[in-house]
């Protein structure tokens, strides 16, 4: 399971280190504003777990502590459980750059499951191109996981990009409530992927999207004469890239606005990150408690 | 359209630099894998169009603004309609301007303005079709002697060269000036040149110097071989002459052509017949005129000259009262004519008071019979008239050095045999400035004379005696060199002069090949008769018959005598400088045993410098080249020499028109020939408009609009304002 390892080597174990702030953006935004599965207080009891610093003294098992001089807090099992489902967009586009997209998506979407899983969420996963290639149902279970992880480690770039025609599949099959983390360079019609959200959250999904990009497409680089080759198939196009750049980056940047505007009418919170970004940054970024409004 | 520097018309391949960039770009054509194609898809077709249209446009700016740089530096000219059908200028002008500022060229004075004005106005003229940056040089024919400078690129001190031309004394030599000019053009850069020649028509062509045209013709075609091989053939311009309806050269021109006097050497107190020559040109003399001669400024003769249309020649009896160098002066007095300069002549005379001879009579016998005595009868027949010879008769045994040192000449009459150490005195005596002359007759034994005087041409004799020759009716002589001095009393004489002098016997002569004997006489069957040939400062002759009537009747006539004379005069002459010359030639006299240093005075009272330098191996005082026709005076001491400066007759006469052939063979070298500049070249500020400055212009436009376009795209790329 080499994606678990190098998440715990390089994200996990670094973001566990972030600060308790950072844990705590873990975990709040994900309990505070879904329902997720908290230990607490609650008509069952689950088990103990160490305690660190931050937890409420309240949850200390005193009597254990009396026994065994130890301070574990008891955990409860609530009710409800959050059901989480990560949609990996595997479509040949995240290829580019000999799949660094595709490699920070799968490392995100596996950070994001261990996060979930470990707070004791369900975790689903959709991979998908133009069609769904892989989809597994949420549950909470380390075994799961382990299962959501090796599915992400297989997964490979190929295929066209259609946002919408999945999203608007998922949406079919998804609980009513739930939350969606989509993770995808967004490379599809902004109205086709915009519909699909809206009907995500018309279905009462919580939808968070990673928006993907290469730092070379957001800085076209190149100089002189280029041809061009769709990694989804699309024509050749020969261009001088020096006199490209400038149209390029104004229709890059419309791209992000048209998907910035429609995210924020649909209530789906966008994150815009780099396949280069330090991974434990951006999730203490992402998941920070959103700052009350004035 | 002209281009002035259309060799650099192959700079318009530049044009294609930016073209060859923009194909070699295309083909370089980076692959890129890309994933947002929809991004770059998303970029409107019209911007992708604008992108094209700016790259196509940026390319055309350059390639314009390269075509533009090419363009001008081929110098392109546009030229003005009046300008078509004259001579095209290919490049910068490399110019030879040459001036036959001849005698004649002073003439015309009388009607208004003289030649030498015309053909001034001519070459400035041409000058002002020359363009900065043209280089010009201006040689004139009287100064073609003098060290020639650099071309100059100073139109306004060429201009001022050619104001400063006057007319000289030369006589025109179309042929030396233009191999001047040839040489000159050397010395130019400029790839265009052009030859020209200004000439007022007096005529030069020298029709005769056949051998100099086809140099200057093999030059003028040029090639690899020429030293001047790499340029371009120069374009030849004559300019200047007579228009075909003027009259002619003069509207009337008396002049001297010529004096001679009917000896070579002329004695002391001895009646001289000089010859005057007078040329009437353009009319008749006018009433009035006269001839007036002078003896060392001494009037002598005074005659008016008849009213006949035509040449004159008139002899005025001379005697020289004393031995000397004298200057005989001929001007004709009221001429009123063209050119003033020909009006008169001065020859230049040595007087002797007498020459020794010594004859050597090898066969002595009675009366006429002996060869030696009609020699020494001819030479000094003692009579009342005085003679330039004192002439010694002695036997073959006198023939010895003591006796040679008394005498400037020696005639060996039919002498059988000398002894090889009277030979030897005899060869030296000649090296040493002595004069011989040897005649045949029927005692002569060609062999001795053929093993110890020819010696294969190494002897004093000038050639080697063959087999004797025969014609039982005669032959009469025929002079082949009529201007050899010792035939001078024979010129204009016809062949009457010979008339009755037959020759029956003769011995054949035996040139050396290639030598430098000159043959005065032959029979009228084409056999030399009479051979001279110079001997280091001495000169020997031989005569191919006998002097008494043994062999014919040559000395029985009244052409023996003068012709003896004359050949024993010449022989008797020491090996000196020439008195008369022509303008352009040096003064030179010998300075060995002079008592003083020579100081020479010019006819119009200048002292000429004398330089030392040497002639023949003579150490001699040199001028430098004459420029003023007239008599000149060299005093040395108590001794006084004489020299006279005469114009070339020929620039007193009507010019000859061109040789026919040496016309068309230089008609097919580019030949100009024009009476005026505008009917070959055109005016600098006629010719047309340079555009290259509008080129310049428009390719530093050229060039703006393509920084603005670039900053603008560049602008758009990188999203600064």
């Amino acid at each position: 399971m080499a994606l678990l390892r190098d998440l715990q080597e390089d994200v996990l174990s670094r973001l566990s280190r972030v600060s308790v702030a950072a844990r705590q953006a873990v975990e709040h935004p994900l309990a505070g504003s879904h329902r997720s599965l908290r230990r607490g207080m609650s008509v069952e009891f689950a088990g103990h777990r160490a305690y660190q610093p931050g937890d409420d003294p309240r949850h200390i098992d005193w009597q254990l502590w009396a026994r065994t001089d130890r301070l574990d807090l008891r955990q409860y099992e609530e009710d409800a459980r959050l059901r989480a489902t990560l949609a990996v967009d595997c479509s040949g586009s995240m290829g580019y750059g000999s799949g660094a997209k595709l490699a920070f998506a799968r490392a995100l979407a596996g950070a994001l499951g261990w996060l979930l899983v470990r707070s004791g969420d369900a975790v689903g996963l959709a991979l998908f191109d133009t069609v769904l290639r892989r989809e597994l149902p949420p549950r909470a279970t380390m075994g799961h996981l382990v299962e959501v992880l090796s599915a992400l480690e297989n997964t490979a770039p190929g295929g066209e990009t259609s946002l919408g025609g999945v999203l608007e599949t998922l949406a079919g099959r998804l609980p009513r409530r739930g939350l969606v983390v989509l993770i995808s360079d967004g490379l599809d019609e902004p109205e086709r992927l915009l519909r699909a959200l809206r009907l995500l959250r018309h279905r009462r999904q919580d939808v968070r999207l990673f928006l993907i990009a290469d730092p070379d497409e957001e800085s076209f680089p190149f100089r002189g004469a280029c041809s061009f080759h769709g990694l989804e198939g699309e024509p050749q196009l020969r261009l001088d890239a020096d006199r490209a750049r400038a149209p390029y980056r104004t229709a890059f940047a419309e791209h992000r606005r048209q998907l910035t505007a429609g995210c924020h009418a649909a209530g789906t919170v966008l994150h815009p990150c780099r396949s280069d970004e330090d991974l434990a940054l951006l999730l203490a970024r992402a998941l920070a408690p959103a700052r009350p409004q004035r | 359209m002209l281009l002035l520097n259309s060799l650099l018309l192959g700079g318009m391949a530049a044009t294609g630099i930016p073209i060859a960039i923009h194909l070699l770009h295309r083909a370089r054509h980076r692959r890129v894998d890309w994933g947002a194609m929809r991004l770059l898809l998303a970029i409107p077709a019209s911007t992708r169009r604008r992108l094209l249209i700016e790259q196509l446009l940026l390319m055309a700016i350059r390639c314009l603004a390269l075509a533009c740089l090419a363009f001008a530096l081929t110098r392109p000219l546009l030229e003005s309609a009046s300008v078509a059908g004259r001579i095209e200028r290919n490049g910068a002008v490399a110019a030879v301007v040459l001036i036959d500022d001849s005698v004649s060229t002073a003439s015309g004075a009388e009607s208004g303005e003289s030649r030498i004005t015309g053909l001034r106005h001519l070459a400035t003229t041409y000058l002002d079709t020359l363009r900065p940056g043209d280089e010009v040089s201006v040689l004139r024919l009287s100064q073609l002697a003098a060290p020639t400078s650099d071309p100059l690129f100073d139109l306004g001190a060429a201009r001022r060269l050619v104001d400063a031309v006057q007319p000289s004394a030369a006589a025109s030599d179309w042929p030396a000036l233009l191999d001047a000019g040839l040489a000159q053009l050397g010395r130019h850069l400029n790839p265009a040149a052009e030859i020209v020649l200004v000439h007022d028509g007096g005529g030069g062509w020298q029709a005769e110097a056949s051998a100099r045209w086809a140099a200057i013709l093999r030059r003028l075609r040029g090639g690899s071989g020429d030293a001047d091989g790499s340029r371009a053939r120069p374009r030849l311009v004559l300019l200047g002459g007579p228009r075909p309806s003027a009259p002619g050269l003069f509207w009337r021109n008396l002049a001297v052509a010529g004096i001679t006097a009917d000896r070579t050497l002329i004695p002391k107190d001895a009646r001289v017949a000089l010859r005057v020559r007078i040329t009437v040109a353009g009319g008749r003399p006018p009433a009035g005129s006269l001839l007036r001669l002078q003896l060392d400024q001494r009037v002598v003769d005074e005659r008016p000259l008849s009213a006949a249309e035509g040449d004159l020649e008139l002899v005025v009896p001379v005697t020289f009262p004393d031995a000397g160098e004298h200057i005989v002066l001929a001007s004709i007095i009221g001429a009123r004519d063209d050119l003033a300069a020909d009006d008169a002549r001065s020859l230049a005379v040595e007087v002797v008071d007498r020459l020794g001879v010594l004859v050597i009579d090898g066969r002595p016998g009675p009366g006429l019979r002996s060869s030696g005595a009609c020699a020494a009868l001819a030479l000094d027949p003692g009579g009342r008239e005085p003679t330039p010879f004192r002439v010694e008769r002695a036997g073959s045994e006198a023939v010895t050095a003591r006796r040679l040192e008394q005498v400037r000449a020696a005639v060996l009459c039919d002498v059988a045999a000398l002894d090889a150490d009277a030979a030897a005195d005899l060869e030296r005596w000649v090296a040493g400035g002595g004069g011989l002359l040897v005649a045949v007759g029927p005692a002569t034994d060609p062999v001795h004379v053929n093993r110890r005087w020819a010696r294969e041409g190494d002897g004093f004799l000038p050639a080697t005696l063959g087999a004797r020759g025969e014609a039982e009716r005669g032959e009469l002589p025929a002079p082949a060199l009529p201007s050899h001095p010792a035939l001078s009393a024979f010129a204009g004489a016809g062949p009457q002069a010979w008339e009755g002098a037959l020759v029956r016997t003769w011995l054949h002569l035996d040139l050396p090949p290639g030598s430098d004997v000159a043959v005065p006489l032959r029979l009228s069957g084409g056999e030399p008769l009479l051979v001279v040939r110079r001997r280091g400062l001495g000169q020997s002759a031989l005569l191919a018959t006998s002097l008494d009537p043994a062999w014919g009747d040559l000395c029985l006539r009244p052409a023996f005598v003068p012709l003896l004379r004359n050949l024993v005069g010449h022989l008797a002459m020491p090996l000196m400088p020439p008195r008369n010359l022509r303008p352009g030639e040096r003064l030179a006299l010998t300075i060995d045993g002079l008592p003083g240093d020579p100081a020479a005075v010019g006819p119009d009272g200048a002292v000429l410098p004398l330089e030392p330098s040497t002639w023949e191996g003579m150490r001699v005082a040199m001028s430098a080249p004459l420029a003023v026709p007239g008599g000149y005076r060299v005093r040395a001491g108590e001794r006084s020499f004489a020299f006279a400066c005469a114009l070339d007759p020929a620039e007193s006469l009507a010019p000859a028109p061109p040789p026919a052939d040496l016309f068309a063979g230089l008609a097919m070298l580019s030949l100009d020939n024009a009476q005026a500049v505008s009917e070959v070249f055109s005016a600098a500020d006629t010719t047309g408009r340079e555009l290259w400055p509008w080129l310049v212009a428009a390719m530093i436009s050229l060039l703006f609009a393509e920084t603005l376009v670039t900053r603008s795209v560049h602008r758009r790329e990188t999203g600064n304002p």
